[in-house]
């Protein structure tokens, strides 16, 4: 039964890879015009993080080192769930068809950096792990030149090294 | 009515259940043969857009639907019951 579940289940996402896709709209009560990328460079800063202190595990303390893991695939999970969120907030809410158009690379941007982030999720991957947060950066550039400032990188206060972008 | 489609959510209020960005299929066909009910997500048009909500009440043929993320959605409460002639199909995949 389980196999013919899952056949059915390959079959509808095969409908979905063919039929063309429109949108539908999940309306919030208010919009309420604030967007920043900043929190998903924090989360991409932290996911990094967490993926830095997952691959220096000793395992001298076995008990110890299974309940750090735990903690930090858990806060690992949680920052790619923001991440993703934010992502999926700017592209669906913020960036509008014009900004498509001026940006033609923007959605494949945006395709890009989330599987990156599925990646970062899914493995202990430092590769994934920074092309998200760059993919992540790139579209903060985007961002502020659709607000009309100038994005400018800064050296990055934490421990994972690296930068984040602001305006000037 | 739609035969069958494909769309991408944009917004927040049928969180948890289904989240902005993700895809959902739709179809008319569910409601050849049953009307719609109580607990069924629908895709239906509203003022030239098409909306995804939940039926929380009905009322002869005339629907309140529903966001699931309730302090975050825009919905019947705000802009009434809506037709049975505005549901396009049931969301049946996502």
């Amino acid at each position: 039964m389980s196999g013919q579940k899952s056949s059915n289940d390959m079959r509808i996402k095969s409908l979905l890879d063919i039929l063309p896709s429109k949108i539908a709209y999940a309306h919030c009560d208010i919009p309420c015009g604030i967007y920043d990328p900043h929190q998903a460079q924090l989360a991409a800063h932290t996911v990094i993080r967490m993926t830095q202190l997952l691959s220096e595990i000793k395992r001298d303390n076995e008990t110890k080192a299974e309940h750090d893991i735990a903690r930090m695939t858990h806060v690992k999970e949680q920052h790619s769930d923001i991440i993703e969120e934010e992502l999926n907030t700017l592209r669906d809410d913020y960036f509008k068809e014009e900004h498509f158009k001026q940006y033609p690379n923007l959605n494949d941007l945006f395709v890009k950096t989330l599987k990156s982030v599925g990646k970062a999720r899914q493995n202990i991957d430092m590769v994934a792990a920074q092309e998200a947060l760059a993919g992540i950066q790139e579209v903060a550039e985007v961002f502020f030149k659709t607000k009309g400032v100038e994005p400018v990188r800064v050296k990055s206060v934490y421990p994972t090294g690296g930068e984040i972008v602001l305006y000037k | 009515m739609l035969l069958l489609a494909r769309f991408r959510i944009v917004g927040h209020s049928m969180e948890p259940q289904i989240k902005t960005g993700e895809t959902i299929l739709a179809s008319g066909i569910p409601y050849w043969f049953k009307t719609p009910k109580i607990n069924d997500i629908v895709a239906f048009e509203e003022k030239g857009d098409v909306l995804i909500k939940r039926i929380v009440r009905i009322a002869g043929d005339r629907y309140f639907i529903q966001g699931d993320n309730k302090k975050d959605s825009l919905d019947s409460r705000k802009f009434g019951f809506i037709s049975r002639k505005q549901i396009l199909g049931k969301v049946f995949y996502k």
